[in-house]
């Protein structure tokens, strides 16, 4: 099971890549922006997920779930954000975002929307 | 036109809501409310040298200005370990992008709240500073807030103009 983080601080790609590791997953691939991620993503093969922050230098979330979307793949993407505004959320949904997580969160939150959408290999 | 406290306690509110919500969610502590008082001397005022980090986010839209959120290094450094499960005794990169995530998530809880100003914010940006060493322009009427929790403290400082269109 392979993630590809996108977050430009620090301590939130650790405390989400806490809670991946608590779960199934095994290799968290993590970047500091949008044109970081799409370089590390590639065509996308490979990774099961995707989760990125909105608000980021360069390229937000929102151009990156785009700019995925755009290529075709499906795979499933989470948005951490603070933003909770309706058109917000909509605009996210539109770009193609699988589910959303508001800022702040507790484990419990992270780890419910995580097994929402990762695949669970116990289950295949 | 500048905030005052009496007329814009909702704004206030805002911040006071969502930072209390964030070191109640994100790491388990309450925060008490130890002081509001608009800053009106700064000029006069030495700057401490007591370590301290200050994290930085503009507004804009139904409010202009910027948000401030100090913590002296106690709480930096709690905030950091309580996030992380970490153990960090001084300032470093981890405590730096911790403090910018709070204020991140604190004027992010605020603009949620603020919803019918159609708030807009910029990326946090961190100072190794104390309010203290915060200064002004003339036009604005810095508020601060400042909370304790477990022997720490953290503080809010507002400089925001209503826009009148």
């Amino acid at each position: 099971m392979k993630v590809l983080l996108v977050d430009d601080s620090g301590v939130m790609r650790k405390i989400i890549a806490r809670g991946l590791n608590r779960l199934w997953v095994k290799e968290v691939i993590e970047a500091g922006d949008g044109v970081e991620a799409l370089e590390l993503f590639g065509d996308g093969a490979g990774f099961d997920l995707v989760v990125t922050d909105w608000n980021m230098p360069n390229m937000n979330g929102l151009e990156l779930v785009t700019a995925i979307r755009a290529s075709g793949n499906k795979i499933p993407i989470i948005m951490i954000t603070t933003e909770t505004e309706k058109t917000q959320v909509i605009k996210a949904i539109q770009a193609g975002v699988n589910d959303y997580l508001v800022k702040p969160f507790d484990q419990d939150m992270l780890t419910l929307k995580l097994e929402r959408v990762l695949p669970n290999p116990q289950s295949a | 036109m500048q905030l005052t406290i009496d007329a814009d306690t909702s704004i206030i509110g805002a911040f006071d809501d969502a930072i209390r919500e964030i070191f109640d969610m994100m790491i388990g502590e309450s925060l008490h409310q130890s002081r509001m008082d608009y800053l009106v001397d700064w000029l006069q005022n030495v700057p401490k040298t007591e370590p301290a980090l200050t994290v930085v986010v503009g507004l804009t839209g139904g409010l202009e200005g910027a948000v401030a959120i100090t913590l002296c290094k106690e709480a930096a450094l709690k905030w950091t370990n309580g996030l992380l499960d970490s153990a960090a005794t001084s300032f470093d990169q981890d405590v730096i992008d911790a403090a910018g995530e709070l204020g991140n998530m604190v004027v992010g809880g605020a603009k949620r709240r603020l919803s019918e100003y159609g708030l807009t914010m910029t990326l946090p940006n961190v100072f190794c500073a104390g309010s203290d060493s915060m200064a002004f322009p003339s036009s604005a009427k810095p508020l601060q807030v400042s909370y304790d929790f477990s022997g720490a403290t953290v503080s809010i400082v507002t400089s925001l103009n209503k826009v009148t269109s």
